[in-house]
């Protein structure tokens, strides 16, 4: 084959190329080190006698350079135009596959675990049928203390057997268990004798925390929440609001608000003309609950925390009712 | 707490404020705005500890703490009433001294018993108590002004005694026993409540509600006025039970001490001369204790370890003067305090410190990271390991669900099931004893959106008892993950395949092997078995897995592959009898030589040229790179042979 009827084939082969993007092949064809047809007949010039070599290794030269700037610019252009391809509808869905889907609360309680495992939190868990001891005495919560009210408890076997009303009885078990330091979070199902509507359901959700080391003050209390705030509001200048407010297992006790989203703090119907809403309550660990889990309170401080998780998947996922939210879901 | 602005100004000035302003400030000490101003009243959360902000003079006071401006308190009537004559002594004999701390009384003769005035009326009605008369007024003024419930009878409807005396007798109540009270309803009383009598017939349930019998009215000239101190406890109890919930409940259940009677009755006297004439004649204080005050030291040292901030010792002591403390002694150490009487809650010195710190304003506390290094994790095994089903579950096109674990009582059950005591729903009166029960209602969720085929999981609990209810260990709480599917175009016996490739996979991906079944009596599932060790069950349209076991079987997994080989591979078909579970194949390919590094399942084919009892299985077994193909070939011939020993296995040409 002459170098003419060898470029010949190759404009043709190059066609193809250009419209199914074998490029590859194309280059090895003609110029695979050993069985390329260009290299072939470079392979054979020492065959030929001296006046034809120069002329024909200028030639082959030119060819194999020829080949070579054609691919690499097909390539080029092949690739552009398959992304610029007008046949492209990036509204056409993947066909379907079957993906799962985490409860929101999972998601949830995900997102804050990763948020404080990043602090060194570790992950608590304990029973949902508790005893009085663990979810009122032990959080300086006596008999027929009125604080009682503050929760009204599901009872199994009255007086002292009954359902968890928050997870800090967790924070009773893990105190009474391990020695300080102490870093950890509860994510749990609790329950309260509540008639069901839009938002209050008798089975809910709390995120508890607790901190106990040697020199522990209310102002690392107040950092871990400006940082949980801005983590979970995904804003870095969310205005915080510390006030006092009483949970028996703790003193100093404080409730944590953040300004309104909706109204900017001005005072609108969602947050009660407050221009603030309230996100969860925290406070010092008060100094008998230290005590009765055996920690000595003049050695070791600590901060807790609680609040619900509910309204805040509800919020974030649009779910307006909680009884959807456990029980009434469907995922596409 | 409902606080009526213009009533709020008689103790504190608050000129110069906002009603934002006001209402932040409440705010910040302790007593949110629970509704919005209504242009007359503060409605504020109350949040139990504190029996003296059941008063409006108690809300005011640390108000005017945190304002820093005085508080002007209400004028009271401290001089010494007339002697009464001997006979005019109402005597007053406490039968129950465990519940009685206090019975302090005192006696008006000759009062004019009308309509209170205007200011009066208006206080207590911005408030939300209607008028009555002015005895019945003031004593339910003082109430809300001070805090303290108190209680007038009249005592022309005295009957005398058989000694020809007056004469309140306070004991607990007989079973059975009743009383019409001055809103004319009729309550049976029972033992726990105490009661005051009258020549043996009830007049009032004791720290609860008065009775008709007693009643100021119009007609009255002379009454007996009381200011009780109970246990708080009893009253709770009492109350409860009976259902009565009013402003002396809201505020007999809460800690008062035993000193406020006094000073409600010396206000009250103040009122009654001023209001209705008459005249004051001294009764009976019926005070068996004496009450010392609460002395306790401030640690500056104290204060620092809590808040690692600096409260100047002149501002330490203006703060709890103003909130009523009494500085004993002040030294480079700290303070000697004596708590007021009225704050019942304070038990600890972190109390008084969380009282200077909320006054002197959380704003002003500084925030600063955790110096010391994370502890040692302590996060549960199985928190995690169920965090890995999830995964895996999600990762196989499983849907995650949460569902109540309240359920409705079976009565059905056989008696394992938790009932609860006191549930107000009787939907939720009960805990699920199985979450398959509460998943399957999601079902219809789906269908009726239109999406026939589904998986679904649950990883929770299941709550059952054995035995003596009042034994706390007779509870039990188990880990479940219940899976289920639903597929519309499916039979179940399609299903059932499903399942049980569903569940195959997960234990694969989880690091779980050998795991066999057996028939349960109920013919509709079957146990899971790793050894003898009872996994879960499984039925043909889901299972339930025990996680705390699978989390003792489980191994790791290992799939990353960090030296890239090219290993060999055969795929073999296999005619196997039915019966004969497609993992002991895989299992005897792989025991047959170590060069085998793993089997997979391809395909199952059943078709009438095989026979009604015997099914073909494709599997695909991959050598390690340097095995040649004949010795391959050689290994799953010695695997076949094995297998020829025990089951009628044979290779499909």
């Amino acid at each position: 084959m002459s170098n003419i009827d060898l470029a010949e084939q190759f404009s043709v082969d190059l066609e193809e190329a250009v419209k199914t993007g074998a490029f590859d092949e194309l280059y090895l064809k003609y110029l695979s080190k050993t069985h390329g047809l260009v290299t072939q007949k470079m392979k054979e010039l020492p065959t030929f006698s001296p006046d034809e070599k120069k002329e024909l290794g200028p030639k082959l030269n030119e060819l194999k350079k020829y080949i070579e700037e054609s691919i690499e610019k097909g390539r080029q252009n092949y690739q552009q135009v398959q992304i610029l391809d007008a046949d492209i509808d990036l509204t056409i869905p993947y066909p379907s596959v079957n993906t799962g889907y985490l409860h929101p609360t999972t998601q949830i309680i995900r997102q804050m675990n990763d948020f404080f495992r990043y602090y060194g939190f570790s992950i608590g868990e304990g029973p949902e049928i508790e005893t009085a001891e663990y979810n009122f005495r032990r959080l300086n919560l006596p008999e027929g203390h009125p604080a009682t009210d503050l929760q009204d408890t599901l009872f199994v076997n009255e007086p002292d057997i009954l359902l968890r009303t928050h997870t800090s009885s967790i924070e009773s078990r893990v105190l009474e268990n391990y020695k300080p330091p102490i870093r950890v979070v509860v994510p749990g199902k609790c329950y309260r004798n509540e008639t069901a509507n839009l938002t209050n359901s008798s089975f809910f959700h709390q995120y508890q925390g607790f901190v106990v080391d040697k020199g522990i003050t209310i102002q690392n209390l107040k950092w871990i929440m400006e940082k949980f705030h801005q983590y979970l509001f995904e804003d870095v200048s969310i205005e915080l609001r510390f006030r006092y407010k009483y949970y028996p297992e703790v003193s100093p006790g404080m409730g944590v608000d953040v300004k309104c989203r909706f109204c900017s703090g001005l005072g609108c119907a969602v947050c009660k003309q407050r221009g603030w809403m309230e996100v969860l309550g925290c406070g010092m660990i008060h100094y008998n609950t230290l005590k009765t889990s055996g920690i000595d309170p003049e050695v070791y401080t600590g901060f807790a925390w609680g609040m619900g998780l509910d309204r805040l998947v509800m919020a974030k996922f649009g779910i307006s009712d909680i009884r959807k939210l456990y029980g009434g879901l469907a995922y596409l | 707490m409902r606080i009526p602005l213009g009533w709020l100004k008689e103790y504190v000035s608050l000129d110069n404020l906002s009603i934002k302003e006001i209402g932040d400030a409440f705010t910040q000490i302790g007593l949110m705005t629970d509704k919005p101003f209504d242009g007359k009243v503060f409605d504020l959360e109350h949040r139990f500890d504190r029996s003296d902000w059941l008063s409006i003079l108690g809300c005011a006071r640390d108000l005017a703490a945190y304002l820093k401006v005085d508080l002007k308190l209400p004028p009271i009537y401290t001089k010494e009433g007339k002697k009464p004559q001997a006979n005019q002594i109402v005597d007053i004999k406490v039968e129950c001294p465990d519940v009685v701390n206090r019975f302090n009384t005192r006696v008006f003769r000759n009062i004019k018993v009308k309509t209170s005035p205007e200011w009066l009326r208006n206080r207590l009605e911005e408030y939300g108590i209607p008028s009555i008369n002015n005895i019945v007024d003031i004593t339910n003024y003082v109430m809300v002004e001070l805090g303290q419930p108190m209680h007038a009878q009249d005592l022309a409807k005295f009957r005398k005694n058989s000694s020809g005396d007056k004469e309140i007798v306070i004991r607990k109540a007989h079973n059975e026993e009743t009383l019409c009270t001055f809103l004319g309803d009729e309550i049976t009383l029972y033992p726990e409540a105490f009661v005051l009598t009258q020549d043996g017939v009830v007049t009032v349930l004791g720290g609860i509600v008065g009775g008709k019998e007693t009643g100021v009215d119009e007609k009255t000239t002379d009454i007996i006025l009381d200011a009780g101190n109970y246990n708080q406890n009893i009253i709770r109890k009492v109350s409860r039970k009976l259902k009565i919930q009013n402003e002396t409940v809201l505020r007999y259940d809460k800690f008062l001490h035993p000193n406020l009677t006094q000073y409600a009755i010396e206000r009250a006297t103040y009122l009654i001369l001023e209001l209705t004439g008459g005249d004051y004649y001294q009764n009976i204080d019926w005070n068996p204790k004496e009450y010392k005050p609460k002395e306790m030291s401030l640690r500056k040292s104290r204060v620092l370890k809590l808040a690692d901030f600096n409260v100047s010792d002149e501002n330490v002591a203006d703060i709890l003067t103003r909130l009523g403390y009494r500085i004993v002694s002040q030294d480079t150490e700290g303070f000697k305090v004596v708590v007021p009487y009225f704050r019942t809650d304070v038990e600890v010195e972190d109390d008084i410190i969380s009282d200077i710190l909320r006054i002197n304003g959380y704003a002003k506390i500084p925030s600063a990271q955790i110096q010391s290094a994370p502890p040692k994790d302590i996060t549960p095994e199985i928190y995690k390991f169920e965090e890995t089903l999830r995964d895996a579950l999600v990762q196989l096109g499983a849907h995650e669900h949460i569902t109540d674990p309240l359920v409705s009582r079976n009565e059905k059950s056989e008696g394992n099931q938790i009932v609860l005591e006191n549930s107000q729903n009787s939907q939720k009166n009960a805990l699920r004893t199985q979450i398959a029960q509460t998943l399957k209602e999601i079902m219809p969720n789906y269908t009726k959106n239109q999406i026939n085929s589904g998986l679904l999981f649950e990883v929770g609990k299941v709550y059952t008892q054995k035995g003596d209810k009042k034994d706390y260990k007779t509870y039990t709480e188990t880990r479940v993950l219940e899976c289920l599917l639903f597929d519309k175009d499916k039979s179940p016996k399609e299903l059932h395949k499903k399942t049980s490739s569903l569940l195959n996979t997960l234990f694969k991906n989880i690091g779980m092997n050998n795991l066999s079944y057996k028939n349960s009596d109920n013919a509709q599932e079957a146990t899971l078995l790793k050894g003898d060790r009872v996994m879960g069950t499984i039925r043909y349209n889901g299972f339930t897995l025990f996680t705390e076991k699978l989390l003792a079987e489980q191994k790791h997994v290992d799939r990353v592959v960090s030296d890239i080989q090219s290993p060999n591979s055969i795929e073999t078909s296999l005619v196997i009898p039915k019966s004969l579970p497609v993992g002991n194949i895989i299992d005897a390919v792989k025991s047959a030589s170590p060069d085998v590094i793993k089997v997979e399942f391809l395909e199952e084919y059943t078709g009438k040229e095989l026979g009604d009892n015997k099914r073909s299985v494709l599997i695909k077994t991959h050598f390690k790179p340097e095995v040649k193909s004949e010795t391959a070939l050689e290994i799953i011939d010695t695997a076949i042979f094995k297998l020829k020993k025990t089951s009628d296995v044979s290779i499909r040409e």
